[in-house]
């Protein structure tokens, strides 16, 4: 994750259904969660004389999937963007943004505590208790935080354990068979672009230079590796990213690197499950044993409210509930920092209220969302005992 | 799945043998023609460095997979008459691979007929994806894709 928030355009030729998805979920991030979203825009450059090749599929593509752009003289671009390679051959604009991943999340889990769901962090699912009939009665958790095993009962339960979906669906007996793969995100210590900078080919390796913040965040490798618990990132990955990074950002090569990180990402078969395929890049599976079982497997961070919608959707019929999600258009927690939170403790709210007019206003977001969830864990943990 | 992938074709081309000889074992001028090659370094006669993209197709189900770079290098182990024997080691999607290319050119009317066989090794880690894909078709189509591509630059 390197925090693109995807127009689409990245996918039109070679996974349109998934371009059309990500472009309506662009919107309707920045539509429910504008505190963290930052509508910078991006550009797809041609490096090479392959690149130049690719535009006419690109925007052909960008046209099927109904997703704007703009064809940008690259003088304009270079203007607009002073650290772009001068030798870029052709630029074209697209809607990219930058979302804040760890602020979106943690948005989504006050809203959801708010909606009356718990947060519980720091718990790992260790097996499954089986009744008679086949069906999960309960989740056996391990609570990292005092080390012993509970149990949570539940009518359905949801496997969202990304690469880690095969290990949990093995506690419910099912086979899934997973090949984690790893990928490599470089972070550099200043912004050199404004926009979000993509290289104008086929979707690969190294092709996607992101302004996170103050810093530059180049993405990603593509690693296959045997445990999703033990990742490696070698100089070769720093070096690579590097070097692919640069021949769009030449600066790039001069900017010191303060850190890489890597990601994994679940390449999941489930035999003889039937899937309920939404997209080829993302399941959600509903297992005939146990048939209280659901897995959902794949998915990019631009759809993973998508991905929520159509589980939570699948989970209501299971449980005999007619009302659609409405996430779609529900302004997460956060873009008013006002709203009341039920019980919120008189300390955290001083708190927040103090970076309210001061210079931190916008950096204290971060720090506030920290705190309330902070609380709401621990009052998830009180609600179910585990105080 | 066996370790080992065995392929082999044979294609004409409008040029006399020697000519296709000349040219495929001067390796610094071959290098050029092989396709989807990102940059390459010349080490010797006989050897070369070379980084290119490998095409693994829409079947793959993470799209930064489909497309991965490989770093190889690329070396002119032996020709014997009309007989030349390539070796390329290196690594793709953070495994290892290992491939060896025998070709033989056989004059062909006014042309020649070129035979060709392959033997690949895939690291442990690229055969994982044997499981969720037809890693025997995917090296299959790469390797004929990259040896068509190699042989239309040949005749230009």
């Amino acid at each position: 994750m390197h925090g693109l928030l995807h127009s689409g355009a990245r996918y039109v030729v070679t996974d349109p259904k998934a371009a059309v998805e990500c472009a309506e979920e662009n919107r309707v991030m920045a539509r429910i969660a504008p505190h963290v979203v930052d509508d910078t825009g991006g550009y797809f450059v041609a490096v090479t004389k392959d690149d130049l090749e690719f535009q006419d599929e690109f925007i052909s593509g960008l046209r099927r999937a109904n997703i704007g752009y703009r064809v940008v003289d690259v003088r304009d671009a270079i203007r607009e963007e002073p650290n772009l390679n001068p030798e870029v051959k052709a630029v074209i604009e697209v809607p990219d943004k930058v979302v804040y991943a760890r602020e979106l999340l943690m948005s989504a889990a006050v809203s959801a505590y708010m909606e009356g769901a718990l947060i519980v962090q720091n718990a790992e699912v260790v097996g499954f208790d089986l009744g008679n009939d086949g069906e999960i009665i309960s989740a056996r958790v391990k609570d990292g935080v005092k080390g012993d095993v509970r149990r949570v009962n539940a009518r359905v339960f949801v496997n969202a354990a990304g690469p880690w979906a095969g290990r949990v669906a093995g506690m419910a007996g099912v086979n899934v068979d997973v090949m984690p793969t790893m990928g490599v995100m470089v972070v550099y210590r200043h912004r050199l672009t404004r926009r979000v900078i993509n290289r104008m080919r086929p979707p690969s390796d190294g092709d996607i230079l992101v302004p996170y913040g103050s810093v530059s965040i180049m993405g990603t490798t593509a690693v296959i590796i045997e445990d999703p618990d033990s990742t490696t990132i070698t100089k070769d990955d720093i070096e690579f990213l590097t070097s692919e990074g640069s021949q769009m950002v030449p600066a790039l090569a001069r900017e010191p690197v303060v850190r890489a990180y890597a990601s994994v990402r679940p390449l999941i078969n489930i035999p003889g499950a039937t899937g309920r395929e939404a997209t080829r890049d993302f399941m959600i599976v509903r297992h005939d044993k146990p048939r209280n079982l659901v897995s959902v497997i794949g998915g990019k961070f631009t759809t993973g409210r998508l991905v929520g919608e159509r589980l939570a959707d699948e989970v209501s019929k299971m449980l005999g509930v007619n009302k659609p999600s409405r996430t779609r258009d529900y302004t997460l927690f956060g873009a008013d920092l006002s709203v009341d939170i039920k019980d919120l403790d008189p300390d955290v709210v001083s708190i927040i209220k103090s970076f309210r007019g001061s210079i931190d206003e916008e950096r204290g977001l971060m720090a506030s969302l920290s705190l309330i969830l902070q609380y709401i864990t621990r009052r998830s943990r009180s609600l179910i005992g585990w105080a | 799945m066996a370790s080992e992938l065995h392929y082999n074709g044979s294609f004409m081309v409008s040029k006399a043998p020697d000519e296709v000889l000349s040219f495929i074992t001067d390796l610094p001028r071959a290098i050029a023609c092989i396709p989807n090659m990102v940059n390459y370094e010349v080490v010797s006669r006989d050897r070369v460095r070379a980084r290119f993209r490998v095409d693994l197709g829409n079947e793959v189900p993470i799209a930064e997979l489909r497309r991965i770079t490989a770093d190889a290098t690329i070396e002119l182990i032996g020709q014997s008459g009309n007989e030349v024997r390539y070796r390329v080691d290196g690594r793709a999607a953070g495994s290892a691979i290992s491939i060896v290319l025998n070709i033989r050119v056989n004059a062909l009317g006014n042309g020649s007929r070129i035979d060709w066989d392959a033997t690949a090794n895939l690291g442990r880690l690229l055969q994982l994806m044997g499981r969720f894909v037809n890693i025997d078709s995917l090296v299959r189509r790469i390797s004929e894709d990259t040896i068509h591509g190699f042989i239309e630059c040949l005749l230009k």
